[in-house]
């Protein structure tokens, strides 16, 4: 699990640990559920586990507006997270390793959630003007939501989605960021908790290695649809399968990996992987082929 | 076709032809290298505005843009007003002499590298023939420097008449059909136009013809419509000392937008369009223009713009004036306090959306900042269209769309069904409801080739302005390609959909004809490529996200 945690400008109030009585200072936790957690951390480790998640959550996120999470707009996704949507105001990263893998229609769906969740603008930065608004329109975002943004440079770029996190009268900033540095990611970070706007950041696939600013961020790839009818439920001809991977996300266990298929009236139901090693070995017994690696050795002599 | 240049007409393009036919006639012509622009009207109108007011500053209090007539071609093959009118009455000693005078107007549009045609007259009907007539700029003085006296028609009231009958009648702000049929009765100059019997004009040419003879006459008066500033939105200072010194002109900025906003605050006015200019020493005074979202008095917020602007401005010379006026104010949207909050909420939204679609606009430019509408066009491409939402076309612009949505008289051609679909214009608060109607009508008329949500993979998130051509390596019988080469890397292809195939209509510009397919890679990516049908060439179109 990675937390992160946000410690830089207000001293942590409570800090517990599993072996000593939690003595919470601020007034929220009410006294009758002291006896609760007393139980629970005499049960299993997994309660003391949610229970630490649940006093790490009100520890970082103090500062955030209080209100019910939005959801992801698809359910699947929804399911993983741990408040079943992305609370207002957080960052929310999608990684696509392809070049066109699906994160961007995911976040999409997401950010038309959101606009019609509190009615607010969604503002969209196409630094390279290649957006394509009757698509948005399909994902369910209306015209007359959309504000269209094309900034020039990268400075402008970061400048302008700060502004639209930072302001009250927008429910989603929609935008692709190549190059992220450490200090504008806080900065959008703080941009959105002032705002209690969501920013839904497509980011590069060489963005998994470097550190994240981020409430959730998912990895999303394409995959072509299996071919051998061995798989276990059915593909019709139009669908669309996408391996989803929680990489991180605040006061969830990361690493939960599943696929979604997408059929042509856009219902999207999770379907479980059908296991990596397998496809692995499949590629290791075509390399193996006497055809194939035949063909090879005449290639190399070639 | 709204306008085109000297070797465009030669070759046969005239206004007001279909897009379609001028560009077969044009890449005939040229070979395929001829080059069309989209006409932006509102980027027109507004360049002949500025010209306006800096005419205003220079030579005559009073300037006013030629008046269109009430049918949108009436008189003029002109689509938009294109003359400036001075009234220079009584202001020629202050430049010696008239001749003086239109020189001094030369220069001063020679020094924007434009080429006026000049003209002055009693009536406006006189200047605006004259100027339009006879050879008023000889092409040979085109690179001297001090314009010969012979280059401007001038005349006299006592000898205006006989300058007059040489005018053609087409230079008289007549509908076309009517010089067509004067031409056919051999009727081809304003001298032998008089000499005809008055009684029978108007019955059988029309009251319109009467009107444009007393108006070249001088017997029936012709108001000049000229930009009516209020006293009250303008505020200037004279600076005693005269300063480049940022902070000196930001503090005198912000002093006189507060002026500023607490004389509109009373009127209950916000302004739409700020205007400061800095009268520089032996130069040329500079101009911010702050187009808004929404009327606003917030003198805060309009000083936080203009310093943005500012601070990017160039200062040549000292500054020795500082004026700043509201060209534009609306009525400000009246805050009621309300006791039930999510009406309160509302309005302070909005208000916050004002706020920052300003800001976005002033740093990032009003043509960073747009909105989308959709448009009812199989195109891909043509399917939308963006618009800024800052400085919404107002005054004569919008009075000219208005007309065109109601005005039976058009074609409907692709391009005029975007110009009529805009407009919205979603808090410059003066779309009238019946305008609202009307749109809402047109836009339920046809959606057919809208995407709804219904279909979301028919159409990618993505799409490129110039499609990419493929290396295709590998093809299955007239399918897409199985493997090609994109961006280096050798793409193979597991599925695909396909074809959908989009024509224009061959009036609408060059006609586009192709095969679209959406393809599944081995990486699991979703492309959309086509095949153009005229070359059988394969091209990548769009990324499904």
């Amino acid at each position: 699990m990675s937390v992160q945690m946000q410690l830089w400008d207000e001293p942590v109030k409570t800090l517990a640990i599993p072996q000593l009585p939690v003595q919470p200072k601020s007034p929220e936790p009410a006294p009758q559920k002291a006896p609760q957690e007393a139980t629970a951390r005499s049960k299993t480790k997994s309660d003391v586990l949610s229970t630490l998640r649940n006093q790490i959550r009100k520890v970082e996120t103090a500062r955030q507006p209080q209100a019910s999470a939005i959801s992801s707009g698809v359910s699947s996704l929804d399911d993983v997270l741990p408040q079943k949507g992305y609370p207002p105001g957080s960052l929310v990263e999608w990684i696509d390793s392809g070049q066109a893998g699906g994160a961007a229609w995911l976040s999409l769906l997401g950010a038309a959630r959101a606009y019609k969740h509190s009615g607010n603008k969604v503002v969209i930065l196409d630094p390279d003007r290649t957006f394509y608004p009757p698509a948005a329109i399909a994902c369910g975002l209306p015209a007359e939501a959309m504000i269209l943004l094309q900034p020039q440079s990268s400075d402008d770029l970061i400048w302008a989605m700060d502004q639209s996190l930072r302001s009250s009268a927008v429910s989603a900033v929609w935008g692709k960021l190549d190059r992220l540095e450490d200090i504008d990611a806080r900065r959008l970070q703080l941009a959105a908790e002032t705002g209690g706007t969501l920013g839904m950041l497509l980011r590069p696939a060489k963005a998994i290695g470097q550190p994240s600013w981020a409430e959730v961020r998912w990895h999303v790839h394409g995959v072509p649809a299996p071919t051998d009818r061995t798989s276990p439920w059915k593909t019709s001809h139009g669908d669309r399968l996408l391996s989803v991977r929680l990489l991180r996300a605040r006061g969830a266990s990361a690493g939960e990996h599943f696929w979604l298929q997408i059929d042509p009236q856009s219902r999207i139901t999770r379907r479980e992987c059908l296991h990596d090693s397998k496809s692995a070995q499949h590629l290791a017994a075509e390399l193996a082929h006497p055809k194939a690696a035949g063909r090879r050795q005449q290639a190399r002599r070639a | 076709m709204v306008a085109c240049c000297r070797r465009a007409a030669a070759v046969g393009i005239r206004v007001n032809m279909s897009g379609g036919e001028a560009e077969s006639l044009l890449q005939v012509a040229t070979d395929g290298r001829g080059i069309t622009q989209p006409h932006d009207a509102q980027a027109d109108m507004e360049a002949l505005q500025e010209l306006a007011s800096a005419c205003a500053h220079r030579f005559s209090p009073i300037v006013a843009i030629e008046p269109m007539g009430s049918r949108r071609w009436a008189g003029q093959w002109l689509h938009l007003p294109q003359g400036l009118l001075l009234d220079v009455t009584g202001i020629e000693p202050l430049f010696g002499t008239e001749q003086n005078l239109c020189r001094e107007v030369d220069l001063f549009f020679q020094s924007r590298n434009l080429q006026p045609r000049l003209a002055l007259a009693c009536t406006i009907a006189a200047a605006w023939g004259l100027s339009r007539t006879a050879a008023t700029r000889p092409l040979a003085r085109r690179d001297d420097k001090s314009p010969s006296n012979e280059a401007y028609r001038i005349t006299q009231p006592e000898d205006e008449f006989h300058h007059l009958l040489a005018m053609p009648t087409r230079a008289m702000r007549l509908e076309p059909a009517c010089v067509d049929m004067l031409a056919r009765l051999g009727i081809e100059t304003f001298g032998q136009l008089i000499r005809l019997p008055r009684q029978g004009l108007a019955t059988r040419l029309g009251p319109e013809l009467i009107l444009r003879i007393d108006q070249l006459l001088g017997h029936v008066g012709e108001p000049l419509q000229a930009d009516p500033h209020r006293p009250d939105d303008t505020v200037h200072l004279d600076l005693d000392y005269p300063t480049r010194d940022k902070d000196i002109l930001q503090y005198t900025i912000s002093q006189l937008i507060e002026q500023l906003t607490k004389n509109l605050k009373q009127r209950v006015h916000g302004a739409l369009r700020v205007v400061c200019r800095l009268e520089l020493l032996q130069h040329e005074a500079v101009e911010i223009r702050l187009g808004l979202f929404a009327p606003t008095a917030d003198a805060d917020h309009l000083t936080h713009l203009m310093t943005e602007r500012f601070s990017q401005q160039r200062l040549v010379a000292d500054v020795h004036r500082v004026s700043i006026c509201a060209p534009l104010t609306a009525l400000l949207r009246q805050r009621q306090p309300s006791l039930i909050a999510d009406a309160e909420a509302e309005v302070t939204s909005s208000h916050a959306l004002a706020n920052l679609i300003d800001n976005l606009a002033a740093r990032l430019g009003r043509q960073s900042v747009l909105k989308v509408q959709t448009v009812n066009n199989p195109q891909p491409e043509a399917a939308f269209r963006l618009q800024p939402l800052t400085g919404q076309p107002i005054g004569e612009i919008s009075r000219l769309r208005n007309r065109r949505r109601k005005g039976g008289t058009n074609r409907s051609s692709p391009s005029r069904k975007q110009m009529s679909s805009d407009q919205a214009a979603s808090s410059a608060s003066d779309a009238s409801s019946g305008n609202e109607a009307s749109r809402l009508t047109e836009a339920s008329a046809d959606t057919r080739f809208l995407p709804s949500p219904r279909d979301p993979l028919r159409r990618p998130l993505r799409l490129f302005n110039q499609p990419i051509a493929l290396k295709v390596l590998k093809t299955e019988d007239a399918g897409p390609p199985t493997r090609f080469v994109y961006r280096g890397t050798h793409v193979q292809t597991v599925r695909s959909w396909g074809p959908e195939r989009i024509e224009t209509a061959w009036w609408s510009g060059p006609s586009v004809r192709r095969d679209y397919y959406r393809i599944e890679t081995q990486q699991g990516d979703w492309l959309w490529v086509f095949r153009k049908l005229t070359t059988d060439q394969w091209f990548l179109h769009g990324l499904f996200g």
